[in-house]
């Protein structure tokens, strides 16, 4: 908290900025990419040096540690932080490539009821007072671990598949958040290529439905498993496509002017077996 | 039950393509969407402005069973149990569920149970309906991690457990980017029912709400006839992955450059 | 160009990397241990072959394993030499006919003057309560070590900490060696209560 403010945080801080942002990232329907959303949009925050704290809210089913690659690192988890086992900087886990990034893990081995949503709330508040971002995933579904995920938010990113059931799920969680709330939203693994042969939905068809502003689009890439399978986020390779579409969310969320996201261009046969080479 | 632990993996259309191959092979099928508040197994299944009563009305005692059961027009002998979109989870116990499918499985031969994602009250109350389990998962790991823990959960209960490894993609498992069917299997150690590669088809159908088996030319369709017919204890060999050659190797490379 | 290139001559294995970390993660699952505690425990599982001899703890491996019946621990850990703080009372500690039953392990006992020279890598497993087990009285070292204290289990720690004089000089090589199955869910935590158990030896005795 002493140093200085960058000049990016202006946008989304006050002057005093006494608090930062808790945003929680949620979809209704799981396997969507929240997860990997969450792992990512904080990796690209801090990399532009905004401090960042990541809530794995997954009671049960935690998985953002893995995505992240500090699976290993983890020594207490957030119901150990909310039952008062352990300190807050205990349980919080430093990234290995930024400083600025830090991990809540989710408990692996308790129910998603075990969270009282009270003490969430204080959580996300008492780590609002020492982050710039509080980026909350939110488990799959709309029940107890979703309330907590939110609990503590004041805004709320909505990742959503061009898939129809994607679609109706994220609607039905968008009804489910605080009326005042504006929710964002990001739609993952898009396929131009399908898009255009008619087999998948468009980011207009997406919009029509949803009507909710659009943060970013995040074309879908094999890169994506295989940065799974090591633990790093794409958001840090400078060579990848998804990871320039994260690059660029987090530049919107820190108030940057960035061009509305449309699906990437396709380029011809030609193109892009050069540009591969 | 079909269920996964996490999200996205395919839960709900493999129970829509496995209850439409098991009704083509002549069987009377009754499929649950047990995901209550975020039902879509209508949205696959292409009936959704033919539901007029829920899952949760039929447990209230506001309508007959049969007035919620759905006829598919397509299949004779599947129907559908569509789950309440307006309600929370909790709004159905573990006894009524236990109940209804024990209603359900007198009147047919299998009843399929689609889970919620996730491991709380809407898992709890699918599980306490079942007598076995499908798991479908994919080749990745926080899927195999989140499967793991639901593996925990059922043999808790007792449950046969069988695997479905969904979109799997041959080329990328080759090129060592993705976990083997073997190595999937090795870690849930659980009996494998059926592989099934990603496909754009998959996408395309649900769109629709289509299912897969419809088509005959479609290679999918094919995939889940047969994992109909090892349920119903026929032993049919895995085809092996087709082997790689040096321009599918080129190809697999030019696609993972290009995304 | 020179990553393209890279991927198609070289197969880049991330799922590789992705089974590795998934048996580790799932093991932490398991046992519901975290994963610095199973660090900690390797550490004091070394620590104590260490008393007895010279060992690479670079070089050593603690390893589990999911087995049908659950899950198995095992170390591999090679030994240099046996120590220069060789005492007298040092023994062997054999695992119970239960334990050996379950996971039969082939002996390996030698005098410590022979076996400390040529030991490329001795396979070392533990129960999780590492002195709690009762040892069996199938050696005729093992009958002599019958104290007055009583509890058997615990003179292999006591005379490594506290050097017994009462304790018979029965040279043989000082690994304890039991390999046990148990069920990955209900793993005791292994460090505290070897920990707890040294320490209650040491202030007995002290």
């Amino acid at each position: 908290m002493q140093e200085a403010q960058p000049a990016y945080a202006a946008a989304s801080a006050t002057v005093d900025r006494p608090l930062g942002r808790a945003i929680v990232i949620t979809s209704g329907k799981g396997g969507v990419g929240k997860t990997t959303t969450t792992a990512n949009i904080g990796a690209a925050l801090a990399a532009r040096g905004a401090s960042v704290a990541l809530i794995d809210a997954d009671v049960g089913l935690r998985n953002l540690d893995i995505v992240m690659g500090l699976e290993s690192r983890v020594r207490f988890h957030l119901l150990d932080v909310l039952e008062e086992k352990c300190s807050l900087d205990e349980a919080l886990v430093r990234d290995k490539r930024m400083e600025k990034l830090s991990l809540l893990a989710a408990a692996q081995t308790r129910e998603k009821e075990d969270v009282d949503g009270e003490q969430m709330r204080a959580l996300v508040e008492r780590l609002r007072e020492r982050f710039d971002y509080v980026l909350i995933d939110s488990p799959a579904g709309i029940e107890q671990g979703f309330r907590n995920a939110v609990i503590g938010a004041q805004h709320a990113i909505i990742v959503c598949t061009p898939e129809v059931s994607a679609v109706r799920d994220a609607d039905r969680v968008v009804g489910l958040l605080p009326t005042d709330w504006r929710p964002e939203l990001i739609i993952n693994r898009l396929r131009p290529a399908l898009v255009k042969k008619g087999k998948m939905l468009s980011i207009e068809d997406v919009d029509a439905i949803l009507r909710l502003p659009l943060l970013g689009v995040i074309p879908d890439a094999p890169e994506i498993i295989i940065a799974t399978n090591r633990g790093e986020p794409p958001a840090l390779d400078p060579n990848s496509p998804t990871g320039s579409a994260y690059r660029t969310i987090a530049a919107k969320m820190a108030g940057e002017d960035v061009p509305a996201p449309t699906a990437a261009p396709k380029r011809s046969f030609f193109a892009r077996l050069f540009g591969g080479l | 039950m079909v269920t996964s632990g996490k999200g996205g993996v395919g839960k709900t259309t493999t129970t829509a393509n496995l209850g439409a191959a098991l009704a083509v092979r002549g069987h009377r099928v009754v499929l649950i969407d047990a995901d209550i508040g975020l039902r879509n197994l209508d949205l696959v299944l292409g009936v959704e402005k033919r539901i007029v009563f829920d899952l949760v009305e039929v447990l209230e005692g506001r309508c007959q069973l049969r007035q919620a059961l759905i006829r598919d027009k397509r299949f004779e002998s599947l129907s559908i149990l569509p789950a309440a979109q307006t309600k929370e989870k909790e709004a159905v116990s573990e006894e009524q569920m236990r109940g209804l499918v024990d209603e359900l499985a007198e009147m047919c031969d299998y009843v399929l149970i689609d889970s919620p994602a996730g491991i709380e009250h809407g898992f709890r109350s699918a599980m306490a309906g079942a007598t076995e389990a499908i798991i479908v998962t994919m080749p990745e790991v926080s899927a195999i991690r989140d499967a793991d823990r639901v593996v925990g959960k059922l043999i808790e209960k007792d449950l046969p457990i069988r695997l479905i490894i969904n979109r799997v993609r041959p080329e990328m498992v080759r090129s060592g980017d993705m976990l083997s069917i073997e190595d999937v299997c090795e870690i849930l150690s659980g009996e494998l029912l059926g592989v099934i590669p990603d496909d754009e088809d998959v996408i395309d159908t649900t769109n629709r709400g289509e299912p897969l088996v419809l088509d005959p030319m479609n290679r999918l369709g094919a995939i889940f006839d047969k994992i109909a017919r090892r349920l119903e204890g026929e032993l049919i060999p895995f085809t092996v992955l087709e082997p790689p050659t040096i321009f599918g190797r080129f190809m697999d490379m030019w696609k993972a450059k290009a995304g | 160009m020179f990553g393209f290139l890279a991927r198609l001559f070289y197969r880049s294995s991330s799922s590789e990397t992705a089974r590795k970390r998934l048996k580790f993660v799932l093991l932490s699952d398991h046992l519901a241990l975290a994963p610095d505690v199973i660090d900690a425990m390797r550490a004091e599982l070394l620590a104590v072959i260490a008393r007895y001899c010279d060992i690479d703890p670079s070089c050593a491996e603690v390893g589990f394993e999911h087995r049908e019946q659950g899950i198995e621990m095992h170390a591999t850990v090679p030994i240099r030499a046996l120590t220069g703080r060789q005492r007298p009372d040092l023994k062997v500690v054999r695992p119970s006919a239960q334990l050996s039953q379950a996971a039969p392990v082939v002996a390996a006992e030698a005098p410590a003057s022979t076996v400390a020279s040529e030991l490329p890598g001795i396979e070392w497993g533990t129960q999780a309560p590492l002195l709690d087990e009762e040892p069996s009285d199938d050696g005729a070292e093992r009958k002599s070590d019958e104290t007055a204290t009583g509890e058997k289990s615990a003179e292999l720690e006591k005379s490594a900490v506290e050097g017994n004089a009462a304790e018979p000089a029965s040279k043989t090589l000082p690994v304890t060696r039991k390999k046990h199955q148990k069920s990955g869910r209900t793993y005791p935590a292994a460090p505290s209560s070897t920990r707890e158990h040294v320490n209650g030896e040491r202030s007995a005795q002290g």
